[in-house]
């Protein structure tokens, strides 16, 4: 099957969570490459190929791993937006973050998220998190024929 | 066809058509029968009377015809004619008119007219023989005049006749005054019945109406009795009531209603409405109103105003008014009048201003507290991600660090590397019972019915994985369903029964006992008793605050935020926590909620630790 390579788009304002996470995805040794962008506008404009990814290949990413909090446009209403644009709707979002409030979670649930994960505070329970994610995103996970 | 109701009214028409019918049996029924019997009677009589006459006649008819032979008789024995008795000719003109009545007063009876007939022939035989032997005589010829005398006698002798005549009228005389006599027994009885059944109809008409009277003053008095019930119970009222006429001219009014607009004693004069209250009932609209209600019977509701009472206080009143008919009866035509209460809601309305003050207070320090709750929610809500964040960042470089410097640095490098990361791990977990905490003092609080037994065994069940190896006695009573947050109260049989587990650790046989303790105010007593390490009464105080522990982390694990959780939830719930406890004896935390347990409920007395 001819399938192509999709990109992992790390949504993350910080520089330590980021690269943590780049950290334990490139340990993982996925073929897919890691976009890291650092907030809710740039995840944005990487989706819809606008502003300094105008210029970047079609296809959407195999998951978006979204930090909640971040500067000028946050995580929840990143995956708003995601979620009433046509060609965004169906790609898989993971909500990584540092807190377990139950209103997050009821919030990013109702907006149709497709995993909740709590950034675990050990290291090494941290890394597993991050390359299981990606493990089950990029490789197990199947997408429709766009 | 269908039965008409039995209703009085039904009744008193039954009444009535059997009472025409009673008078119809003993008045014209009686009259009928007299009637006709003295009818009968009269007839009878007249009969009787007739048969006397027939008789009178025939004597009379006798007696002439003797006369006449007399005087024949007379003629030939020369007799000399006296003075005054009557000659041949006088006697024998009477005999033929009598006959003439005699035929006519017995047409009646065919018999008797029969023998008088052959009476008649015999008789008129005779006469001729007389008239005969009386030119015998006046020609001087003796021996022929006697022997038509003794032929008249021979040949038309009329005695029989006479008396066969005579003894039919007697018979006839007879039965006529039987039957006479009869109908005047018969007459007599049918009035004496008549009589006897007229007076009981009297006096039975008089029972009734007597009673009807009786019935009828005895409703006159209870309808008296209740119209003065109905008065007082009026004058007593304290809602001032008053009826107008159609042209708000007051008829009555109650004492309240004088006592009100300053008028004490009753109105008995009819008084213009405007007059009373010191213009409190002046006003356009009102007027209009009120008159409304008299004409057309509108129905004034609730009508809300501002009046000054006797006493010089501005009160605030609602009047009602409903058209009431005033005329007695009603076939006199309509009458109406108008029914006007007042109701002093002066009283009423301050509490509902003063209310609204007091809502306006509390609204304004709901608002208040939201704007404080709200800036605890976002301080949380920031404490949540943005503390956290620096301290995985410390754990987790610190580990990163140590696996890069790896065998190059020495032990105590790696210790304090250790150490670093422990202490992140810690304050992270730390925040994480605080933000617990913080939310179950905040989260939105759901009552159900919470079945206590099945909480304790789920929560059993949940922390087998603790227990796993240990020999633990469970002693659980049987527990209530009770009212509460399901969630809540989960967390605080997790985190009692945790402690019982976790404390009882170092004893061989852990004997941990769930029950109820006797209460005498409205709560439950809950109580979870371990006979772990225990601890000294002394601290007890400080055992439900927020990271207090008193034992050594290096003893037992834990934060110390357990039972101050517990008595946040129970206090949310509005019961009490307390301990009791000593020194490696063992330790009974309780707690209660409101609400009472049926009597019959097994409750299993708490022994003394």
């Amino acid at each position: 099957m001819n399938r192509e390579i999709r990109t992992i788009l790390l949504a993350e304002d910080s520089a330590a969570d980021a690269e943590m996470a780049m950290d334990a995805l490139r340990e993982a040794k996925l073929a897919n490459p890691v976009v890291h962008v650092e907030d809710g506008v740039e995840a944005l404009d990487y989706l819809l190929c606008r502003g300094s990814f105008s210029g970047r290949g079609k296809g959407n990413p195999a998951v978006v791993l979204l930090d909640i909090k971040m500067p000028r446009l946050d995580g929840l209403e990143v995956l708003k937006q995601m979620r009433s644009a046509e060609h965004l709707k169906r790609v898989p979002v993971v909500i990584l973050s540092s807190s377990r409030e139950e209103s997050d979670l009821v919030h990013s649930w109702n907006l149709g998220v497709n995993a909740y994960v709590v950034k675990p505070v050990d290291v090494s329970q941290f890394f597993s998190a991050v390359q299981t994610l990606g493990q089950f995103w990029a490789v197990l996970n199947e997408f429709p024929q766009e | 066809m269908r039965w008409p109701d039995w209703t009085p009214e039904f009744e008193y028409r039954i009444r009535i058509v059997l009472l025409a019918v009673a008078v119809l049996l003993c008045v014209a029924l009686p009259y009928a029968v007299i009637r006709n019997n003295a009818d009968a009677m009269m007839e009878a009589s007249a009969w009787v009377v007739h048969s006397a006459q027939v008789k009178e006649k025939f004597h009379a008819l006798r007696l002439a015809l003797i006369e006449t032979e007399n005087t024949v008789v007379s003629r030939f024995a020369a007799v000399p004619r006296s003075i005054g008795r009557p000659d041949y000719q006088t006697t024998r003109s009477e005999i033929e008119p009598l006959f003439a009545e005699l035929s006519e007063a017995t047409k009646d009876n065919v018999e008797q007219q029969n023998r008088i007939g052959a009476l008649g022939v015999v008789v008129k035989g005779r006469l001729k023989l007389y008239d005969e032997a009386m030119q015998d005589l006046a020609a001087k010829n003796f021996d022929a005049a006697a022997q038509k005398i003794r032929q008249a006698a021979d040949l038309f002798g009329s005695r029989e006749y006479a008396s066969q005549i005579l003894a039919f009228e007697d018979e006839l005389y007879r039965q006529r005054s039987m039957r006479l006599a009869n109908l005047t027994r018969s007459s007599r009885w049918a009035m004496t019945g008549a009589l006897v059944a007229q007076l009981l109809l009297l006096a039975s008409v008089m029972f009734i109406s007597e009673r009807q009277a009786s019935r009828r003053r005895k409703a006159e008095s209870r309808a008296r009795l209740a119209v003065e019930r109905s008065r007082i119970i009026v004058q007593s009222l304290r809602e001032p009531i008053a009826v107008l006429d159609q042209n708000l001219r007051v008829l009555m009014t109650n004492q309240a209603f004088g006592e009100f607009y300053g008028k004490p004693e009753a109105v008995n004069r009819e008084v213009a409405l405007e007059e009373l209250g010191e213009g409190s009932w002046e006003g356009p609209e009102l007027h209009q109103r009120l008159l409304d209600v008299g004409a057309r019977g509108r129905e004034l509701w609730d009508y809300e105003l501002a009046h000054r009472s006797a006493d010089g206080i501005e009160r605030i009143v609602l009047v009602n008014a409903r058209r009431m008919e005033l005329s007695d009866d009603a076939e006199l035509g309509d009458h109406p009048g108008i029914l006007l209460t007042v109701t002093d809601v002066t009283a009423r309305k301050r509490y509902e201003q003063r209310i609204q003050e007091l809502n306006e207070d509390l609204e304004k320090k709901v608002e208040q507290f939201s704007e404080v709750n709200r800036e605890l929610e976002s301080f949380s809500y920031s404490v949540s991600h943005d503390l956290r964040a620096p301290l995985r960042h410390i754990a987790g470089f610190s580990d990163k660090l140590g696996a890069h410097i790896g065998s190059a640095a020495d032990d105590k490098a790696h210790h304090y590397l250790g150490v670093i990361s422990d202490s992140a791990r810690r304050m992270s977990s730390l925040i994480e019972d605080l933000l617990e905490y913080s939310r179950l003092g905040r989260s939105a609080f759901r009552l159900e019915p919470v079945n206590m037994n099945a909480l304790v065994t789920d929560v059993i069940a949940m922390l087998q994985s603790n227990i796993e190896g240990r020999a633990i006695d469970w002693q659980i009573a049987q527990l209530p369903v009770v009212m509460g947050d399901r969630a809540m109260l989960r967390r605080v049989w997790q985190n009692l029964i945790s402690n019982a587990i976790k404390y009882t650790s170092r004893r061989q046989r852990a004997e941990i006992e769930i029950g109820l303790a006797p209460s005498t105010t409205a709560e439950i007593v809950f109580f979870v008793r371990d006979n772990g390490t225990g601890f000294d009464m002394a601290y007890a105080g400080k055992l439900f605050g927020v990271f207090q522990r008193l034992h050594k982390a290096s003893e037992f694990p834990g934060t110390g935020i357990g039972l101050a959780n517990v008595r946040r939830v129970i206090s949310r719930h509005g019961g009490r926590t307390w301990a009791e406890a000593e020194t490696d004896k063992g330790t009974t935390i309780f707690f209660t909620l409101p609400g009472t347990i049926g009597p019959t409920y097994p409750v299993e007395a708490p022994h003394e630790s």
